[in-house]
């Protein structure tokens, strides 16, 4: 199910909150967890039962690591299931295709992967190494530890949510029209971002991509709200799942912050889906031996998690291109590209976002050849006229909400909280969230049905 | 307090959305979409297992939502009025004329086209073959929107059909020919079209005077699919004696029908007036010919209004549109005469050649 449906908004939501508010707190887990096995059911019916044994298998694996000996040995046995499992559903086709077009055989298996199975296998594997290392105590019972799991705020398309982090909550927490009421903001900024900024810009893309004569000013345009796309979805996403678990009372940590205002590659990593680079960084950046050895080392150390950063995002060579084309930008600017960058404010904007850019051009194009001529149309090496009546036809319809996306991209805290407290704010703020949620619906009834676009995660 | 306030009206907004979209009974059609709304799916085992039922919920829930009608309008608004869009749904208004934007030839459908239309010219025994593009009202219009590269498109396919005779009427038509709500050409204004098709299949060029009747309230295909408060244009067609003493036979329904069906203007589609709207076969026989000539049409909707104007010229023309019956089916049952020596026109326009996949 997505959060932007229908299905969801009006059907879903009201009906898990009045039994998960009505409920006693004894049972108000087992509501979630009921809820969030429906949620999932819903859009993947048969492959409930691979999030079902992940439940039951980390659950026990957990208690068996917690008390065992041979802690390290079952370790080993757990991360083989959880990665074998993934790597079966998500790449074994990947593998396939290579070792055919290596030995020129022709093996082929049809294989769906389950939604989410990138989430909740890194989430799963989280809490099983916290607890071999002793960060955390296992769950209690395996209520806590599948209520955990299958959160269905964050289940589908993140963000991965640390077991330590929302341990206390897992037990008890609470929520009045405070809480309550920041998760509704957050929920409906999140909801707003996919549904007015997010999905319109994929409309502009795609009309882009079709028109016959193509301009250089066309592909610009096409990389520039591809960029802003990805952003606005993935982000508004995390934001509706931070907010649906303050509405029940969790508190995830943030996922994105401000990543399009970032500095430097090094920066814009800090602030972009942050949950899966501090899961790279704990459990294989820092386990490689991290920042603390030689240069050389260090360096190999970033281009093995980038490789697998981007391995993450899909299986096909575009993402470990993309993962390693960040991780020479990383290493370059760890090798002294960060001091002159901070010398530069206007100049270490553009490099960032410019390397951004075009970063997304080759994780959206999985076929070499087309990032080829794409990037070298948007340079101008395509022999293309600068723009055309198409061109401008789409630019003229779409420029406000462009310009839209990229002021909604910055950072206001600053603002906001000096005007928080202010009445007249406090009058109008939730005036205009209602109103965002009311638009949102429109958006939603006029378009019907739209996956995600992170949805095969 | 703020955060009560959110809080509650959030809470009011969705439970009672959803809950007067569980009273409210389900509409079976929409009339601005012109399509059926889904109902409740399907549910049994099956269906729960292999998603269809989810997939089938999302859809009806959406299609019956509460005040649908009046969010999409919102939705227009929005787009049109805080984000400046000009373009809604894929369709563009300027001075009142609604514009279905389209701006890449589908070669695939080309293709499959033009292997249709080849199939078919060879069962003819006939050498009076002939066929003929209606360029949609995009290719008339000085607005600087997308389009199609109408020269190419009408190059492939005359390099395709060589053994067929091209009636070029591109030049027979302006912006005016075309309705403003609607994708197809008016009636009263495609007079120097039939000229051109009869004198091309070697007609003796008849004038003949009409009367002109007309409909007022002629909301067109284009007119639901963006918000807007423009007027509803003005359906006028032609009667003379050809026409009133025409009687058509559906092969379907096996049953007579008039030229012109008037009580079709109170459809959803008034446009369904011209021989009674979709049909698959239809015979029409003119029992006031002064010769003794047929036709037989390949066409799409555009022909139904055209037809009764190439009465003069015709005893019997055969109008078969292919979305609605298989060229298989009407070859192997010789559903039409391929012997006979008659003329045989292939006429449709750009927007079915450019997804010509409906054509079966």
């Amino acid at each position: 199910m997505v959060f932007s449906s229908i299905t969801f908004l009006y059907y879903f939501l009201p009906i898990t909150l009045i039994f998960y508010f009505l409920m006693p707190q004894k049972l108000k887990n087992l509501i979630l967890l009921i809820m969030s096995l429906l949620f999932y059911f819903y859009g993947e019916p048969k492959y409930i039962i691979i999030l079902i044994f992940s439940c039951i298998y980390n659950y026990y694996f957990g208690k068996l690591i917690e008390k065992s000996k041979h802690k390290k040995i079952y370790l080993i046995i757990n991360l083989i299931t959880n990665f074998g499992i993934l790597f079966y559903f998500k790449y074994f086709n990947f593998f396939l295709e290579n070792i055919n077009n290596i030995i020129s055989t022709n093996y082929s298996i049809y294989i769906i992967m389950p939604i989410g199975i990138s989430f909740f296998t890194f989430q799963a594997t989280s809490y099983i190494i916290d607890i071999y290392k002793g960060k955390i105590k296992s769950a209690k019972n395996i209520l806590t530890f599948a209520t955990y799991l299958t959160l269905f705020p964050q289940l589908i398309a993140g963000p991965i949510v640390r077991y330590e982090t929302i341990e206390k909550e897992l037990k008890e927490r609470k929520v009045n029209f405070e809480t309550f009421g920041n998760g509704v903001r957050r929920f409906v900024i999140g909801l707003s971002k996919k549904v007015l900024v997010a999905n319109v810009l994929g409309e502009l893309s795609q009309s882009l991509s079709v028109i016959t004569t193509k301009t250089i000013l066309s592909h610009w345009i096409i990389a520039i709200s591809d960029t802003l796309q990805i952003y606005f979805d993935f982000s508004g996403y995390s934001d509706m799942a931070i907010g649906l678990g303050l509405m029940f009372g969790f508190k995830f940590l943030e996922n994105f912050n401000y990543p399009l205002i970032a500095k430097s590659v090094t920066d814009f990593w800090r602030r972009w889906h942050i949950s899966l680079s501090s899961w790279f960084k704990d459990y294989v950046y820092i386990p490689l031996g991290g920042s603390k050895v030689s240069n050389l080392k260090r360096y190999r150390n970033i281009l093995i998690v980038w490789m697998i950063t981007g391995f993450w995002h899909g299986a096909s060579w575009n993402f470990i291109v993309w993962g390693l084309y960040f991780a020479i930008f990383l290493i370059i600017e760890k090798a002294f590209l960060l001091k002159i960058l901070e010398k530069h404010k206007i100049l270490s904007h553009v490099y960032t976002i410019l390397i951004v850019i075009i970063s997304f051009v080759i994780f959206n194009r999985t076929n070499f050849s087309d990032i080829r001529l794409f990037l070298e149309n948007m340079f101008g090496f395509g022999n293309l006229t600068f723009t055309n009546i198409e061109t401008n036809y789409y630019l003229k319809n779409y420029v406000f909400i462009i310009l839209t996306a990229i002021i909604c991209s910055m950072s206001y805290k600053k603002i906001y909280i000096r005007i928080k407290d202010n009445k007249i704010f406090n009058f109008i703020e939730p005036i205009i969230v209602i109103i965002l949620l009311i638009l949102c619906t429109a958006y939603i009834v006029n378009e019907s049905f739209n996956p995600f676009l992170y949805f095969r995660f | 307090m703020k955060n009560k306030i959110l809080s509650i009206s959030f809470i009011i907004i969705i439970f009672s959305l959803s809950i007067i979209s569980i009273i409210l009974p389900d509409k079976d059609i929409s009339e601005t979409e012109r399509r059926y709304l889904m109902h409740f799916p399907a549910l049994n085992i099956k269906t729960i297992f292999n998603g269809d039922f989810f997939e089938e919920f999302n859809t009806y829930t959406v299609e019956q939502f509460p005040f649908r009608e009046i969010f999409i309008k919102i939705k227009g608004l929005a787009t049109n009025k805080l984000f400046l869009k000009k373009e809604e749904n894929g369709v563009f208004i300027k001075d009142e004329n609604f514009f279905e934007i389209s701006s890449s030839i589908n070669d695939k459908s080309i293709d499959y086209f033009l292997e249709l239309v080849t199939k078919i010219k060879n069962n003819f025994s006939s050498e009076n073959i002939y066929y003929s593009i209606i360029p949609d009202k995009n290719y008339y219009t000085k607005e600087e929107i997308p389009k199609i590269n109408y020269n190419e498109l009408v190059k492939t396919i005359n390099e395709n059909l060589q053994d067929i005779t091209y009636i070029n009427i591109f030049n027979k038509l302006l912006l005016d020919s075309y309705y403003k709500t609607d994708i197809h050409w008016k009636q009263e204004k495609i007079g120097e079209v039939v000229k051109t098709i009869a004198l091309h299949m070697n007609n003796e060029p008849i004038d003949i005077k009409y009367n002109k009747l007309t409909y007022d309230n002629f909301y067109g295909a284009l007119y639901g699919k963006i918000p807007n408060n423009e007027k509803p244009d003005t359906l006028t067609y032609l009667i003379d004696e050809n026409t009133i003493n025409t009687k058509v036979l559906d092969y379907e329904k096996n049953q007579y029908y008039k030229v012109y069906e008037e009580q079709n203007l109170k459809n959803i589609d008034s446009y369904d007036l011209f021989l009674g709207g979709a049909k698959a076969l239809l015979i029409m026989e003119n029992k006031n010919s002064k010769t003794d000539k047929e036709l037989v049409i390949f066409r799409d909707s555009f022909g139904s209004s055209l037809a009764p104007l190439l009465l003069p010229y015709y005893k019997k023309i055969t109008l078969v549109d292919l979305r609605y019956i298989n060229s298989d089916f009407i070859i192997n049952n010789n559903l039409i005469d391929f012997d006979n020596n008659q003329d045989i026109l292939f006429i449709y326009g750009i927007p079915i050649i450019n997804n010509s996949f409906t054509l079966k």
